[in-house]
């Protein structure tokens, strides 16, 4: 699940606005923005402030990234990179569902009713609103997700939104039923050996 | 800014989704709300919490005890959590999932740095999931 139409939910705007709320367990409750995303056990080659790592340890931990036992659950591996047919016609879907004359249209009317109650459109980002902050749950910005929420239940924004992808989806998802089925079944049990190899290696993860 | 940097030795590679995630809309789940509504606006649908029936709203959705609505569609929507699940969710990987094997593929690799002799606990290294 995610919120692909943005902040529509009354009660999650209350509490976050537009922001990304605390969804990992390793991270503390009330955390968010900046310091709200989950994260684990990965890194970058320099870090914020310049950090860079040790070549001898970045060499071990290079060595390792490429053993099977990591390879394994790698995204790219999990998904075959992205190249099964079933998975660019989805992505087209969901490249493309904003230039569908029914879903335009549900755009303009929200966009028409957020002018109405002293908002503005935000430009780039269908479903949000010119000054909205994805890093902040401050008072003013729950103000303004309240005004956005109030205007996608006016104009049926997110069931409205939802019926036009859902709809283009529909001949995909029955064209590759079998593919997508096998996939499914593949997730699944990679998903479930890496929960073990979690439980088996928590001494090593971050705990937040 | 989070804890981080611990010291040398930091993994190097990015998480993948880590820049696409970080401007997506995941919110986590909330209660004990109050919910006010701004002027101009229709009451939103009943509360799951003050009404455990399923009932309809103004805009024609059944929402569930539980807050959830599924549309003629197929599609899901959840308010407790903003979440919204389109059919073809049911076959992809989930957020959740990705960052599972994301997690898992990290311990993997620090299990193997630590049998290398590295000091995996000197390693740790969380990233900054906005610098992508």
């Amino acid at each position: 699940m995610s919120q692909p139409f943005g902040a529509w939910s009354r009660e999650v705007a209350e509490q976050y606005a537009f922001a990304v709320g605390p969804v990992d367990p390793y991270l503390a409750a009330g955390d968010v923005g900046e310091e709200g995303l989950p994260v684990a056990f990965a890194g970058a080659s320099v870090g914020p402030d310049g950090f860079a790592p040790d070549p001898e340890d970045q060499a071990v931990i290079d060595a390792c990234y490429l053993e099977a036992d990591a390879q394994r659950f790698d995204l790219v591996t999990v998904t075959s990179g992205g190249t099964a047919q079933w998975r660019v016609e989805l992505e087209q879907v969901w490249i493309g569902w904003q230039t569908y004359p029914e879903a335009e249209a549900v755009e303009a009317e929200y966009a028409s009713c957020l002018t109405d109650v002293g908002a503005e459109p935000n430009p780039d980002l269908w479903g949000g609103a010119s000054g909205m902050d994805l890093r902040s749950a401050s008072q003013p910005q729950i103000d303004l997700a309240l005004l956005v929420v109030g205007c996608k239940e006016q104009v049926r924004y997110v069931p409205r939104l939802a019926d036009v992808v859902a709809a283009h989806q529909a001949p995909v998802l029955e064209t590759y039923a079998a593919e997508l089925g096998a996939y499914r079944a593949d997730v699944d049990l990679v998903v479930e050996a890496a929960r073990e190899v979690l439980e088996l290696n928590a001494d090593v993860m971050v705990q937040g | 800014m989070p804890s981080m940097h611990h010291r040398p030795g930091a993994l190097r590679r990015a998480v993948a989704l880590s820049a696409a995630l970080s401007t997506a809309f995941l919110l986590a789940a909330c209660d004990d709300l109050s919910p006010t509504v701004p002027d101009g606006f229709d009451q939103p649908g009943p509360s799951p919490s003050s009404d455990p029936a399923p009932a309809d709203d103004d805009l024609g959705l059944t929402w569930g005890p539980d807050g959830v609505a599924t549309l003629g569609s197929g599609a899901v929507l959840d308010r407790a959590t903003g979440h919204v699940e389109l059919p073809s969710d049911r076959y992809l990987e989930s957020w959740e999932e990705v960052q599972t094997l994301e997690m898992a593929r990290n311990a993997a690799v620090a299990a193997c740095a630590r049998l290398s002799g590295l000091d995996v606990q000197a390693v740790r290294w969380e990233i900054d999931p906005l610098s992508g």
